[in-house]
Formats: structure tokens, C-alpha cells, sequence
């Protein structure tokens, strides 16, 4: 029996796409295999500067910053994007343009935009400073900045999640008794999780990975981006590369996990 | 049970006009229509799923027009049944009650006996993308039922099965409907359905309702023209009034006389309405006195199980359905000669409005019917 027997013919069509395609894949393969080689070449270095406390320091306010800005998402996020993913008139269309600004802005100018929010004149952040709750240089602005940038990425994904949930499942949940929060608790966002825990990966990397717009508003506390750019600036390529790479070790690890819980956790909503 | 007065909705490309409609108790309801009619925006406003602009649904004579769905125990059962994919069979049906908090052990007990009635407690614990379409029919019917609602709404709930399963959840349905006396509004367009399922029909076209009346008096009497060609009559041809006498028509189709029995006297243009298979194919040489003998050319055959259809060319093109044996015992091929003949109670007028059943009277006494 041939061996080959039932698979398709690749075809050079396919053969083109996957050579372009993989120019992709290979650029990012390059840049891993480029920075793993300098470290194993130094691995007394790497360990120094992995056990660094600023090094971990800077992780922890990296990745619970994110972690809170994802949250927050998730509680205003769900709400919008079940609104818009429900909504079909004009308004709505101005308001996912407004969703996705932040994707376009430089994160500079998005930076300056949460700053001139924030910061203790602006129009939160005047009323926050007088409970106390300060965004300059402070973990706040950090989560602040990170939920601006990160928001797009939550929303959209979640949205068309809900748009997935057909109608017609919320509506003979409503004829059954439910009350309309009760279908969206029992139908609507059981249905929707595997777009929920892809928009908070999406999110929570985007954020994690947020520079411009963190350091405008917050240079302090240190977040990795900021630490790795100080390093570089004033210890050289190579303190900067040791954290790089600690960073994408873990960001490796974090999202192998993810992509496996999503896998076994996502597998009945392959029902809908 | 449940009324309809003067309902008018406007929702994306779907509009309703002024719809009024009056379902007893018991009663057994289709509405039908074209695609894009309305028919689904008309269910959906009657469960409260959407508000209608103007008008009102009263429910044993009480207002429910602003009552939230939840509220109203009006149960829907969509085409594609709409079961939650990410609950079994048993999670399904019990969603009702454990939305209203019922205790939970009447709920266990309750949706056992329900699948039980339904025989289909074999899928307890399985998922809808497990179940056949037949499968999936009954649970989602069970999971109507279970909250015992006063008005079923099935919106072509039947259209997706296989004839085998069909036919099955027809007669299961009927004989539910009937003995729990449940007021069942069933949007579909098959005419086997309604003629199995239906007490009376109301037929709905661009957003309103065309023609009321049990099942039959629609599909014989069409009351206006586009009525006539939704319920697949074969020969829907324009005719002209040249003589009338009490009870009985001649109408002058294209150059061919037809009789028709009608009450009232009419003029001018008119719409004739004939089934496929009310012709008659006449053996030569025909009666001469038989009324309404047309003859002409068969040009096609087709089959249709065992009928079949066959345009006859008699100057104008008239669609006929017969049984095969018959046209076998005949020998008559395409390019021969054929003679049809069809009762005048049979032919169906439509005035110029077009929206005026002019009804047939029966077939007693009538001059020059043999």
C-alpha cells in the first residue's frame, strides 16, 4: 500500500506560499537561534542578570500590571463588546472605530494620551490624586497605560466571539424564563470562552509588551521594556540581551501553558 | 387565546403591515408564506422578542404587548432548533426550570418523565453535535413543553428533517397538540404540514396577511393571485368574462372557453386558477356534450413519481397532472394530440382586484354539467 495514499498533492502553488510564509516564521526563528547562541556562550552571565532583584523586580510589576489591566478589561471589555457585537446601527460603527484607535496611534502619542488623562491635573487623575490614588511614576499609570493599548485586543476578540452566539439561542432562552442577564450568564458567555481567553492572551501580551506608552507616564517603577531599554543604554548590548532573553523564556513558557489549557479547556465549545 | 390587532413592525429588511390574526384555544395555526415574508419577525413579536411599532398581542384578553418573553409562557422552536451546544440532552431541557429555580429534584424528575415521553432518554447525557436532526427536534421539542407554555411557536421546525423522521414528529406533535389542547402558531411552507398539522391558515405575503380559512378553502380558492401561485397552483392564466348565468361563468382563456362555477356575477379580466391535476385526460373519440373539453398538443413529460406533468399546448400553454398508467393505457406521446377536460367547480376565478375570492359554489345543479 502506498504510503503517500490520502494525502493531497502539495502542488506548487502550495510549495510558493509556504517558502513566503516561511520567511515569517524564519526571521523569528533567526532572532531566538541569534540570542540563545550569545547566551549559552556566557550562561554565568545570563544566571547574574536572571537572579538580578531589579531583573525580577521589574518582572513582577510587568506581569501584575498586566494581569490587572487585563482584568479591568475584563470587566468593562465584556460589556462593550457584548454591545457592539449586539448593536447594528451607526453608533456602533463609530464606536469600534474608536475601540481600534489605539492600534493605529504611535504608542507614543497614545502614551501622551493617557498621560494627559491621567496625570495629577488631568481629568481622572486630578480627582484620583485627592483620594490619594496617584498615576505618575506609579503602578496605576503602568496599568493604564497598558489597558489602553491592550484594549483593541480584548474587545475585538471577544466581540466576535459573542457575534458567534447566534440569536436565536438568546431568544429561546429568553421563552424558557430566563431573564436577559441570566442568558448571558448560561448562554451567551459559556459560548464565548475560548474568544475571551484569546483576547486576554492577546491582551495580557500586549501590554506586557508596552513600552512608549508606559514610560511616558510611569518611568518608574521599572517595567521589563523600560529595564531592558535602561540597560541598554547605559550597560551595553549584552545586559540587555540577558534580560531579553530571560523575558522570552518565560513569555514562551506562559503561552505554551496557555495554548494548552485553551486546547483542553476550549474542546465542547468546538460544539458551537 | 391569543390576538393580533393592527401589528406593524419594521425590522432590517423585514416589515409587517398592520397584521391582525386570532388563534383559539387549542387551536392549531399555520401561517405561510414566501421567504422574506415576515413570517419568523411575526413569531418572534408574538414571543416577545421584539416590539411591534404599532398594535397590540393580547393573551386571554390581557395586554401583553409590553411584557417582557420571559414572562409571557410562550414557548418557540426554531428550523435549526437552537439547542444550547454546550449542554447535553438532559442540561437542555431542564434549562427552563433551572431558570425559574424550580427545586432540583423536581427538575430531575420532571425532565426524565419528559424524555421518557418523548423516547428519547437515551440522550441524557449527550451533546446536540452528537443527536440527529430527528433527535434534536425532540429535545428541543421537550424542552419547550417542559415549561408548560401556553402557546408553542415552531418556526419551520420540521423543514430540516429527513421524510422518515418528519413524518413521525408530525404525527407525534398532532397527537401531543391535541391532547394537551396547546394553541400551536407554526410558521412553515409546506402544504403537507399544514394539510396534516392545521386547524386553519393563514397566508402572509410582503409583511400581510392575504388569505385566512382552513387549509383547504386556501389551497382550492386562493384569493388573490400571488396566493394562487404560492400555493403551487399549476395554470394561473389572465381571462376575460363573456358570460355569465346564475352559478356558472365562461371565462375566455386565450382563445379556449372554460367554465367555472362562481356566486358571484363578474365582469371583465379575471385570473383562472385550475390545478395540475384536476384535468382530466379525455379518451378519443371525447363525450361532446362534456363542458370545458379542451383540446391541444402535448409538448413535454415529466415525471413525477408516479405522475406525471405534461404542458399541453392548446394555443395557450396549460400545465396537467395525470397518472402514468393512464397516459400509458392511452399511448399518447409527446407531439400527440390530447384532450383534456376539467369540472367547472374545479376552476377557481379571482376578479380583477386580485384580491377577492370569488369562491365555488359546489357542483350540484349545474346547467350543462353532465
Amino acid at each position: 500500500m502506498n504510503p503517500e495514499a490520502g494525502r493531497s498533492y502539495p502542488g506548487a502553488f502550495v510549495g510558493i506560499m509556504l517558502l513566503l510564509g516561511s520567511i515569517v516564521i524564519g526571521i523569528t526563528l533567526l532572532g531566538l537561534g541569534v540570542i540563545t547562541a550569545a547566551e549559552l556562550a556566557d550562561p554565568g552571565h545570563f544566571l547574574a542578570v536572571a537572579f538580578d532583584p531589579a531583573v525580577a523586580s521589574a518582572l513582577w510589576i510587568t506581569f501584575s500590571a498586566a494581569t490587572v489591566a487585563v482584568l479591568l478589561l475584563g470587566l468593562v471589555g465584556t460589556s462593550l463588546a457584548y454591545v457592539l457585537a449586539r448593536s447594528r446601527n451607526r453608533f456602533a460603527g463609530i464606536a469600534e472605530s474608536l475601540v481600534d484607535l489605539p492600534l493605529v496611534l504611535p504608542h507614543t502619542v497614545a502614551g501622551l494620551l493617557v498621560y494627559l488623562i491621567f496625570f495629577s491635573r488631568g481629568p481622572i487623575g486630578s480627582p484620583a490624586a485627592g483620594i490619594g490614588l496617584l498615576f505618575e511614576d506609579a503602578f496605576p499609570g503602568i496599568v493604564a497605560a497598558m489597558f489602553f493599548v491592550a484594549s483593541p485586543f480584548y474587545i475585538n476578540s471577544v466581540r466576535e466571539g459573542f457575534e458567534k452566539v447566534p440569536p436565536h439561542l438568546e431568544n429561546v432562552a429568553r421563552t424558557l424564563g430566563a431573564s436577559p442577564l441570566q442568558v448571558f450568564l448560561h448562554v451567551t458567555l459559556p459560548l464565548s470562552t475560548r474568544q475571551i481567553a484569546s483576547g486576554a492572551a492577546l491582551a495580557w501580551g500586549r501590554a506586557v509588551g508596552e513600552f512608549a506608552a508606559v514610560v511616558i507616564i510611569a518611568y518608574f517603577p521599572m517595567v521589563i521594556s523600560t529595564l531592558i531599554y535602561s540597560r541598554f543604554t547605559t550597560g551595553g548590548l549584552a545586559e540587555a540581551r540577558s534580560i531579553a532573553f530571560v523575558m522570552i523564556l518565560l513569555c514562551l513558557c506562559g503561552f505554551f501553558t496557555y495554548r494548552a489549557l485553551i486546547r483542553f479547556g476550549g474542546k465542547r465549545h468546538d460544539r458551537v | 387565546m391569543i390576538v393580533c390587532e393592527g401589528l406593524c413592525m419594521d425590522l432590517q429588511d423585514f416589515h409587517l403591515h398592520n397584521l391582525d390574526l386570532r388563534v383559539g384555544t387549542g387551536e392549531y395555526c399555520c401561517i405561510m408564506g414566501p421567504s422574506g415574508a415576515g413570517k419568523t419577525v411575526l413569531l418572534e413579536c408574538i414571543a416577545g422578542l421584539h416590539r411591534p411599532s404599532e398594535g397590540r398581542i393580547l393573551i386571554r384578553g390581557k395586554d401583553v404587548t409590553a411584557m417582557v418573553p420571559e414572562q409571557r409562557r410562550i414557548s418557540i422552536v426554531y428550523q435549526d432548533y437552537s439547542l444550547f451546544p454546550h449542554l447535553t440532552g438532559y442540561e437542555n431541557v431542564a434549562f427552563g426550570l433551572r431558570m425559574q429555580k424550580i427545586d432540583p429534584d423536581r427538575i430531575r424528575t420532571d425532565v426524565i418523565s419528559m424524555l421518557e415521553k418523548f423516547r428519547i432518554a437515551y440522550l441524557l447525557d449527550r451533546y446536540p453535535s452528537t443527536m440527529s436532526g430527528g433527535e434534536q427536534q425532540r429535545v428541543a421539542l421537550a424542552r419547550a413543553l417542559i415549561v408548560q407554555p401556553e402557546i408553542l411557536l415552531l418556526d419551520e421546525a420540521f423543514a430540516a428533517l429527513d421524510p422518515v423522521s418528519r413524518q413521525q414528529c408530525m404525527h407525534d406533535l398532532r397527537t401531543l397538540q391535541q391532547s394537551r389542547k396547546l394553541t400551536v402558531i407554526h410558521v412553515t411552507h409546506a402544504w403537507d404540514e399544514a394539510h396534516i398539522l392545521a386547524d386553519r391558515v393563514a397566508v402572509i405575503i410582503a409583511g400581510k396577511f392575504v388569505q385566512h380559512g382552513t387549509v383547504q378553502e386556501v389551497y382550492a380558492r386562493p384569493a388573490s393571485e400571488s396566493v394562487a401561485r404560492f400555493v403551487g397552483t399549476d395554470n394561473v392564466l389572465p381571462g376575460r368574462i363573456v358570460a355569465h348565468s346564475p352559478g356558472l361563468s365562461t371565462v375566455d382563456v386565450g382563445g379556449i372557453r372554460i367554465r367555472a362555477c362562481s356566486d358571484a356575477p363578474l365582469t371583465g379580466n379575471v385570473i383562472v386558477c385550475i390545478r395540475g391535476a384536476a384535468w382530466n385526460v379525455i379518451p378519443v373519440p371525447a363525450r361532446l356534450d362534456s363542458v370545458n373539453l379542451v383540446t391541444g398538443t402535448l409538448r413535454e413529460r415529466s415525471r413525477l413519481g408516479d405522475l406525471e406533468r405534461m404542458e399541453v399546448d392548446c394555443g395557450t400553454l396549460l400545465i396537467a397532472i395525470a397518472r402514468s398508467t393512464d397516459l400509458q393505457k392511452q399511448n399518447i406521446q409527446s407531439g400527440d394530440p390530447i384532450t383534456l377536460q376539467v369540472d367547472p367547480s374545479d376552476v377557481h376565478l379571482i376578479g380583477e382586484d386580485k384580491a377577492r375570492p370569488v369562491g365555488n359554489s359546489g357542483t350540484a345543479n349545474v346547467p350543462g354539467y353532465p
